[in-house]
């Protein structure tokens, strides 16, 4: 029993102490933590709270124009599991993540690292060029590519011209095309912001060991392959994360393209969630934010299997 | 060196932080919108509007509002239709309406509105008798509960089918009277379709145009229905003969080739563009298309603009028919200012307003003598109303009979594909056998209205099939206020 009141006791002492110690601590660092407040209450406003608010929305059955929903519990959830048009669009926003993000960042690390070499001339210039689309805005974009992509439209005439195609094809038009025809628009939009990632990746690379490989004869590929990839790996999951998130905001860009359709052949989730809550006869939030929260689940699982291969490439490297 | 870091503020830090907080203040309260210090519409300051309508015939009678009341200043904001539905979604959650605006029918059904409490009387502060609206006043439309909430202002009787034709651009010459019914509206169009134009920029790429499409040819060829729903019996006709007629007469048409191969990619303004371009000869759309040209592309109007009479199968269409239309604007019921609000909706039911809607060419108004009476129109604009007078009729609305029904269509789930989806997989060729989707729809949508009616009578409503049913109605004529009774 002793033994009990003493440990009992320290732990008393130890609390106070860190009690102590974090009033200590605010007394002297007070004005620091007033300097984060805009940011956290800013960060709980508008990111924390339309999350939670999202998964409480999620059990409601709430049509919109009521102030507020109904608790239904996991109804809308139970919905969803059978809802072919959810499931429809939760594979496309796969599809397009699992050819737009590699496309994303392979073609991103290329041109970086073109234009990277001192031997390409106007590299400044092509930097430009690549980097220009990504300022320009995603809707503009949307209702150019609508003209270029389609059955009359510039890339139809060559194709048809050089005889790849027989016939036109109205690329964001046809259901077996428009998904990807919209993967390449991102692609082609986005891949500048990339390559500037990749630019800024390739800098910290030191080039005394470029110049000790080019001394022991190695050729350019050698030196990507040996070195430059082996010293971007660490970049290359920031990146890819980066990256993989850009893939699942692409509203603007499909809304102004094919709107999801034709027929829901390029719905992704978020077109899904938007005609659910917007564009239906009678409004469903409550629906559309159980497939955002069951969206967002999937996408956090994808998060932590990248920051797990992240590690792991990380303890690779430490241990090569 | 050896200075001790303090981290202690200043007089002068301190009263700079403070300042800037008090800065930052107005700049955090003008993020909620509208930037009210109290949230909530009224008080002294102007009189917030907002409606997603045409400001061209808008604007001119809230200038004479002003003008007639010089201590009354209103200002109103033109949405497009989406982001008014979500902006007054927002609005009615976070206390910030404005204090009239429009009800887009993708808000909600107007008598559950009025139910949850987003609108206050304007009967209460105007009297609309001796107007133009005042019998065309419907309960459970426009009146609730004995009171009237608002009026409508378009006639509503207003089709999508006109073809509008650049007649001077055109290979040859054509008679309008040969391309009045199905088979001589798809030889003219065959024969137009030439050196790479096409008869007709199709817009196929939602299925709202598309919906409009099927449904409206669907009346064209016979089809007694408003939303598929066929008011003499009460059932869902989608997989009937018209619907099915209608489905072939598009079908007929891509393959005959007269649709703009782009058909997949275009909306309805993307196609006004390959139109007015010279891709397409004909504009397959609403009476707003004059006042588009006029203000768009005004050249057109000097090659022989002209409208041709919306085909049917075989000349003459049947009527195609319209709703009761739904009021045009709402005193939102967090205004403090309901008789200011009321002031200037009841100064629309007049006809400077009328003739406003008539010379803006938008939407043809409720009050026909404005049509006859105006005089500076664009010809096949004045033409086509009249020809709208001879297509569309008034049907019956359920709910205006029994408001329960408009529960019942909330309670429904959406089924898909719906028959515009079903359109377009059959235009695209993702659904081979239409016919086949069509009676499952039909049978699925059925279903689920019997589900809802169920659901909502159990929870006390008194609603039944028959209340879709309006033995009484004919087809032919207007089913106006007075029949309800």
């Amino acid at each position: 029993m002793p033994e009990v009141s003493q440990t009992a006791a320290a732990s008393r002492t130890a609390r106070r102490s860190d009690r102590d110690r974090w009033w200590r601590r605010m007394r002297r660092d007070w004005w620091i933590y007033l300097f984060l407040l805009p940011t956290i209450v800013g960060y709980g406003l508008y990111t924390v709270y339309p999350l939670v608010a999202s998964w409480w929305y999620s059990f409601l059955d709430w049509p919109g124009f009521a102030q507020r929903g109904t608790f239904i519990g996991l109804e809308n959830y139970e919905r969803l599991i059978s809802d072919e048009l959810f499931w429809n669009a939760f594979t496309n926003s796969f599809i397009f993540l699992l050819i737009g993000l590699p496309l994303r960042v392979g073609l991103g690390l290329v041109l970086a690292y073109l234009l990277s070499r001192k031997a390409v001339k106007f590299r400044t210039g092509f930097r430009t060029l690549f980097f220009l689309p990504v300022v320009t805005t995603g809707a503009i974009i949307g209702m150019v590519y609508t003209l270029v992509l389609d059955s009359t439209g510039p890339v139809n005439r060559i194709l048809t011209g050089v005889g790849i195609l027989d016939q036109p094809i109205d690329f964001l038009g046809d259901p077996d095309t428009s998904l990807f025809a919209a993967i390449g628009v991102w692609v082609w939009k986005w891949v500048g912001i990339t390559m500037i990632y990749w630019l800024a990746a390739l800098q910290t690379i030191p080039q005394e060991l470029y110049e000790a490989a080019q001394l022991d004869g190695a050729n350019a590929w050698q030196e990507f392959r040996r070195i430059t990839l082996p010293m971007l790996v660490p970049f290359l999951i920031i990146i890819t994360l980066i990256d993989a998130v850009a893939a699942f905001n692409v509203f603007d860009l499909i809304q102004t393209m094919t709107a999801g359709g034709p027929t829901f052949s390029s719905e992704v989730i978020e077109i899904f969630i938007y005609r659910t809550a917007f564009e239906t006869t009678v409004p469903q939030l409550g629906y559309a934010s159980a497939a955002a929260v069951l969206f967002g689940l999937a996408a956090a699982v994808i998060a932590v299997v990248q920051g797990l291969g992240a590690a792991a490439a990380r303890k690779r490297m430490v241990r090569s | 060196m050896g200075e001790k870091r303090s981290n202690a503020m200043t007089r002068r830090q301190t009263l700079s932080m403070m300042g800037g907080i008090a800065a930052g203040v107005p700049l955090l309260a003008s993020c909620t919108g509208s930037g009210d210090p109290d949230g909530s519409s009224g008080g002294s300051g102007a009189l917030k509007w907002w409606d997603h309508k045409n400001g061209v015939w808008i604007e001119p009678t809230l200038e004479r509002v002003m003008s007639a009341n010089p201590d009354l200043t209103i200002e109103r904001e033109e949405y497009p239709a989406s982001e008014l539905v979500s902006a007054l979604q927002l609005g009615h959650r976070s206390d910030q309406m404005p204090d009239v605006h429009t009800a887009h029918p993708s808000l909600g059904p107007i008598s559950v509105l009025v139910e949850e409490g987003w609108f206050q009387p304007l009967g209460d502060h105007v009297d609309l008798a001796g107007t133009a609206v005042a019998d065309r006043l419907v309960e459970g439309v426009h009146i609730f509960d004995g009171k009237v909430y608002s009026f409508p202002l378009d006639d509503g009787r207003t089709h999508e089918q006109t073809p509008w034709v650049v007649t001077d651009r055109l290979p040859m010459d054509v008679d309008p009277e040969d391309a009045r019914s199905w088979d001589g509206f798809r030889t003219v169009a065959r024969e137009i379709t030439k050196d790479n134009v096409y008869a007709i920029a199709f817009a196929a790429k939602g299925p709202n145009f598309l919906d409009l499409k099927l449904q409206q040819l669907a009346s064209a060829a016979g089809a007694t229905h408003v939303g598929g729903i066929d008011y003499t019996t009460g059932e869902y006709v989608f997989d009937s003969q018209p619907f099915l007629d209608a489905m072939e007469f598009i079908l007929a048409l891509h393959s005959d080739g007269a649709f703009h191969p782009s058909l997949g990619s275009m909306g309805p303004e993307d196609a006004a563009q390959r139109w007015a371009a010279g891709e397409a000869h004909i504009h397959w759309h609403g009476p707003w298309v004059p006042g588009v040209v006029t203000n768009n592309y005004p050249e057109l109007l000097d090659m022989g603009f002209d409208a041709w009479r919306m085909p049917g199968p075989d000349g003459a269409p049947s009527p195609v028919h319209f709703p009761p239309p739904p009021g045009e604007f709402w005193i939102s019921s967090a205004s403090q200012r309901p008789e200011d609000a009321a002031l200037a909706i009841a100064a629309f039911a007049t006809e400077e307003t009328f003739a406003d809607m008539v010379n803006a060419m938008a939407t043809p108004p409720i009050d026909p003598s404005a049509v006859d009476a105006a005089e500076d129109v664009n010809e096949p604009y004045r033409r086509n109303l009249l020809n709208l007078r001879e297509e569309c009729r008034y049907a019956p609305a359920p709910e205006a009979r029994n408001p329960a029904v408009v529960q019942v269509v909330s309670e429904m789930q959406g089924i898909n594909p719906n028959p515009a989806e079903i359109l377009q997989g059959a235009l695209t060729e993702t659904i081979d056998d239409w016919r086949q989707a069509l009676t499952e729809y039909t049978s699925s949508i059925s279903a689920e209205r019997d589900r809802a009616i169920e659901a909502v009578a159990s929870d006390g409503a008194d609603v039944s099939l028959d209340d879709w049913v309006f033995p009484q109605w004919d087809p032919a004529n207007d089913f106006t206020a007075d029949d309800y009774a």
